[in-house]
Formats: structure tokens, C-alpha cells, sequence
């Protein structure tokens, strides 16, 4: 029975002392980006770590329910475009301040999440079945807010007024503040996700994750649990939505509802490695840039090659390690 | 101490307390298939009572009816002076139900001690707690391994360290002696004792007719979803119907 390689193994309490270098290797690569415009780059790398805080958050809400909870959510966008369109539509036709809208739009996402997520948990859908469910759900809200032009514009989008420079209400003449936002927010999603993974409502989620039956025998109500997730993830996508609109100072559905967006988010997750807080940061580390070398590199010269080199990239990062960028990480930082 | 929350003045599991679990009328059906039919049981407060009965006699449907994994067609389940039937299994769990399954149900890519540490409940020092129970079943050397590179054994001790976690007052568990060498066999029955010395009742499916014999004080016989007999082990495994029925004579 006893086992005495594994005794030598076990550690009585995890060490600590590499713990420290992560946390540290994560607070110099947020202050290094913060620095960044301070050094009058061009408005092109600015929008670029913009992009990589926009899509590192998304992949670390996204990973608070598809990576902890198991339960894979091909609809993400639906949230992020719920956000977007609810704090613009706020804005245009009542005045709302944007970051008002921003708190309501994460909270409509929140909410609209509740009412996808309570039949489905419920009921005790399964998770193959669920990332179906949530599938039809981004295409209905892709569709509803494409097919309803009175309200949101449709197709041809909505253009958002450009306030000047007037920070109360999020908006500003140097993009680099817009930049300072999106980095708040993908550090709000970093800790949140931290917060969740360390947690016991985290470990709830991983326990539901690994055995259902087993977690309802321990006492967890796992519907509640479920549901819970999915909002939090939910709000935090929803932001993200307000962050797009006042950025660009324009939302159409394919961009911000589509597939297209909500495959993308999964994609930085699952490549990050979707079991860690930080696989969303890892994730958009390398595909935002890389996004943007193919795009300059390659689709001008040979139009679709860039996504060619781009799906193969894919292919060698999974192949080699299965559980993401986190997975190799792991092996030195148990931590993560 | 490992097991808390024992009442002064009771012990041994021998006295008299009245029955925990009364199972009245069960049955089920699946389709045109009755896997149970019309079954009552009591079980008594502090007992080791076995349930055996032939592959296919309704037992591990039972457990499942109990524990809220299964509705009944008919009947109730009335655990603790409480109507459980056709509740949500973590309500049931919460109420003092702990059921140890036939496959050890343990979360493998967690440790053992975030295995243990998802079954404490609200309050109380629940790492402090971890550790009795590790230590209890001398998997305390293991706490910080991942539960995937456990033997079968123990992962099946893992698993009933992680019902004692939720200090339930009846555990259910399913053949706990299937598939774990001799050696380690000992060790789980004389935790089996253990707990029901202290005050926990014990209602257990079993294949292993010698260890029923020597562990339980009452036995009830399922065969094809009926109750075919009950009383203590001696009387029942004399039993004529029970030894054509279940030890093929």
C-alpha cells in the first residue's frame, strides 16, 4: 500500500517559493504593457494591446465556466454583444453615461445568461448538449439584433457619438486611456478568475467538472453552482462589450454577436490552457500578435494563407501540449 | 477522534434507538421491467445492516432510490422522521446521507486533500478535519498526490474518507469489498466497526458472504426486486429460500 517514491514526492504543504516568481512574472508583464504608451509608440501597437486586453479578458471570463466548470460555451459573443448594444442603445436614446452602461450591460448579460442557464441546469443537460445549447443561443442573438433594425440598427450597424475628451463619460482623445481601460478590465478578469480558482465555489465547480454524481453526493446543489458560473462569466463578457463600443465608436452584429468572436474567444482559451486563471493572458499573448503578423505578413500577399499558417500554428501548439501554454507552465509552476 | 458528532451514551450500535431509514412499499419500474416490487425495510439507528441478493435483484437500485439518484414508481423513503423521496441527491446528502459508490467516485485530477476538503461542510475547521480522516486511513503521506495515481484500494478508501467527511448519520455502501486485496479488506472492516461504534448506522451491499456474516447484525434478502427474507445472519443465511436463491443451493 504505501508507495515511497510518493512519499518522497509529496510535499506537506505546496512550495511556496515559486509561487512568488509567477505572481511576480505576472505583475512586471502588466506593468511592462502599461508603460508601453508612455513611450509615444504609433496608435497601431496601442490598438494592438488594446486587442490583447480585450481578447485576454474575454478568454479569462470564458474559462471561469468552460475551463472550471467543464461546461463549454460556444455563445460567448451573445454576451459580449449584449453588453455592447445595451450601454450604446442607453446612450442614444436616453443619454445614459457609458459607464453606467457599462455596470447595466454586464448585468443584462448576467441576466439573460440566468434564463439560458436555469432550464439547462435544471433539467441536468450535458455538457456536449450545453455547448449546443449555447451554440442556437449566440445565432438567436445574432439574429434577433441583425433582424430588428429599428431597434439596433441590423445589419449596417450603430454609430456611437464621440463625446470629446471627457473621461466621465468614458470618453477621451488619446487612445491611449482607452488602452488603461481594457487593462483594468482584463486584470479585474485575471483576479476575479483567480479569486474563483482558489475558492471553494472554484473547487465546487471542479469537483461538478469531473463528477457530477460524486458532487451531488457531497452535498453540492450543482445546478446552483452551475448557474452561478455561467453569470459571473457572463458579466464579465458583457463589459467587454461597453469597452468595444466606446473604442471603435462603432457595433455591428457580425463583430461583436457573431460566431466569429465567440469561436475566437474559445480558441485563446483552449490554447492558454483553460484550467488556469492565466490561459486567457497566455492565450492572447500569442494569438493577438500573432493574428497580427499573419494579417500584415501574409493576407495581403496571398489572400487566406494567413489563416492557413494560422490553423497549422494551432495544430503544433495542441499537438504538443494538450492542456495549453498553463500545461507546460505547470510542470515547473504547480501553482498555475 | 475522527468521527464527530457522536450523542454521549450511545455505542456499540447493539441498543435499541429506533430505525433511521424506513424504505415503505418501494418499487420501480422501468418500462415493463419492475426491478422493485413492494420492498419494506427498516433500518435501525447505530446498526451494520447488509443487503445482498443475486446480480440483477434491485440492490444497487435501491441505494439509488435512498441516496435520490433514482425516483421510485412507488412508495417512500422516510430517513431521520423525514419524507426523502424523489429529492435532489445533494439535498439528500445534506440531510445526512453518505453513499459510498460501486466504482470509486473520487475527482482524479484533483489532490486527495482537495478530494476530502469539497465534501466538508459550511463551518468548522475543515482542514483540520482533512487531516484526521487521512490519517485515519493512512493515505495522510499522500495528501498533496494527485487522486489519479491511487490503487484501486485506495481509491475506494479515498472515497469513504470523503463521505466521513460529510459526518453523515447513515452511510450506504455498495460492495466495498470488491476488488481490494486482503490485507487492505481487514483495514476497511474494522473501519466499518469503527464508525459503527461510534454511533454511525451502516447499511451495506455485499458479495463477500463470510464478511456480511461477521460484519453485520442484521441482513435483508433481495431476489428479483422482492424482499425474500430478513433477520440476523445466521437465521438468514440458513436460510432454505435464501441459500437457492442466492448461494445456488
Amino acid at each position: 500500500m504505501k508507495n515511497p517514491e510518493a512519499v518522497a514526492q509529496a510535499p506537506l504543504t505546496p512550495s511556496a517559493s515559486r509561487a512568488h516568481w509567477l505572481y511576480l512574472a505576472v505583475a512586471v508583464l502588466a506593468l511592462g504593457l502599461a508603460l508601453i504608451p508612455l513611450f509615444r509608440v504609433r496608435g497601431y501597437y496601442i490598438d494592438v494591446l488594446w486587442q490583447f486586453c480585450f481578447f485576454a479578458g474575454l478568454a479569462t471570463a470564458w474559462i471561469i465556466v468552460g475551463g472550471f466548470g467543464g461546461m463549454i460555451s460556444l455563445g460567448h459573443a451573445a454576451f459580449t454583444g449584449l453588453g455592447a448594444y445595451t450601454s450604446t442603445l442607453l446612450l442614444l436614446r436616453m443619454g445614459v453615461n457609458p459607464w453606467v452602461g457599462l455596470v447595466i450591460g454586464a448585468l443584462v448579460a448576467a441576466a439573460v445568461a440566468g434564463i439560458l442557464g436555469y432550464p439547462c441546469f435544471r433539467f441536468g443537460l450535458r455538457a456536449d448538449f450545453f455547448a449546443l445549447a449555447t451554440l442556437v443561443f449566440g445565432i438567436i442573438v445574432y439574429e434577433l439584433v441583425n433582424g430588428l433594425p429599428t431597434i439596433t440598427g441590423g445589419p449596417y450597424g450603430v454609430v456611437v457619438p464621440f463625446a470629446g475628451n471627457n473621461p466621465a463619460r468614458f470618453s477621451f482623445t488619446s487612445r491611449s486611456n482607452y488602452f488603461y481601460v481594457a487593462w483594468v478590465y482584463w486584470l479585474l478578469t485575471v483576479a476575479v478568475a483567480y479569486l474563483v480558482q482558489h475558492s471553494r465555489f472554484g473547487l465546487r465547480l471542479m469537483a461538478l467538472r469531473e463528477d457530477e454524481h460524486a458532487a451531488a453526493r457531497a452535498g453540492i446543489d450543482v445546478g446552483k453552482v452551475k448557474l452561478a458560473a455561467l453569470m459571473i462569466s457572463a458579466a464579465l463578457a458583457g463589459l467587454a462589450g461597453t469597452l468595444y463600443a466606446q473604442y471603435y465608436l462603432f457595433i455591428e452584429p457580425t463583430e461583436i454577436v457573431g460566431l466569429g468572436l465567440s469561436v475566437e474567444i474559445v480558441v485563446i482559451a483552449i490554447v492558454g490552457g483553460i484550467s488556469s486563471f492565466l490561459g486567457g493572458t497566455l492565450g492572447a499573448l500569442i494569438l493577438v500578435p500573432l493574428t497580427q503578423l499573419l494579417n500584415i505578413y501574409l493576407a495581403g500577399a496571398y489572400a487566406g494563407s494567413d489563416l492557413f499558417i494560422y490553423g497549422l500554428i494551432l495544430m503544433i501548439i495542441i499537438r504538443r501540449s494538450p492542456a495549453g501554454i498553463v500545461g507546460l507552465l505547470r510542470r515547473r509552476f504547480p501553482e498555475v | 477522534m475522527v468521527v464527530q458528532g457522536e450523542r454521549p451514551g450511545v455505542g456499540g450500535g447493539h441498543g435499541f434507538m429506533g430505525s433511521i431509514l424506513r424504505i415503505e412499499h418501494i418499487s420501480k419500474d422501468y418500462g415493463g421491467l419492475r426491478a422493485l416490487d413492494d420492498v419494506v425495510i427498516e433500518v435501525e439507528e447505530g446498526s451494520i445492516t447488509g443487503l445482498i441478493g443475486p446480480n440483477g435483484s434491485g440492490k444497487t437500485t435501491l441505494f439509488d432510490i435512498i441516496s435520490g439518484f433514482t425516483r421510485p414508481t412507488a412508495g417512500r423513503v422516510i430517513f431521520d422522521g423525514r419524507d426523502i423521496t424523489g429529492q435532489m441527491p445533494f439535498r439528500i446528502a445534506r440531510a445526512g446521507v453518505g453513499r459510498v459508490f460501486q466504482l470509486a467516485r473520487i475527482f482524479r485530477g484533483m489532490t486527495l486533500f482537495q478530494n476530502l476538503i469539497v465534501y466538508a461542510k459550511p463551518g468548522g475547521d475543515a482542514k483540520q478535519r482533512v487531516w484526521e480522516i487521512l490519517r485515519f486511513l493512512k493515505l495522510d503521506h499522500l495528501a498533496h498526490q494527485s487522486a489519479q495515481g491511487l490503487s484501486y484500494g485506495q481509491q475506494r478508501l479515498l472515497e469513504l474518507g470523503c463521505v466521513l467527511m460529510m459526518e453523515p448519520k447513515l452511510i450506504l455502501l455498495d460492495e466495498p469489498a470488491a476488488g481490494i486485496n486482503p490485507a487492505l479488506l481487514e483495514d476497511v472492516m474494522e473501519h466499518i466497526r469503527e464508525l459503527a461504534r461510534r454511533g454511525k448506522t451502516i447499511f451495506i451491499i455485499e458479495h463477500n458472504i463470510p464478511l456480511v456474516a461477521n460484519l453485520c447484525q442484521r441482513v435483508v434478502v433481495l431476489d428479483s426486486g422482492r424482499l425474500l427474507a430478513e433477520g440476523d445472519p445466521q437465521t438468514v443465511l440458513n436460510d432454505a429460500r435464501v441459500r437457492e436463491a442466492y448461494l445456488g443451493g
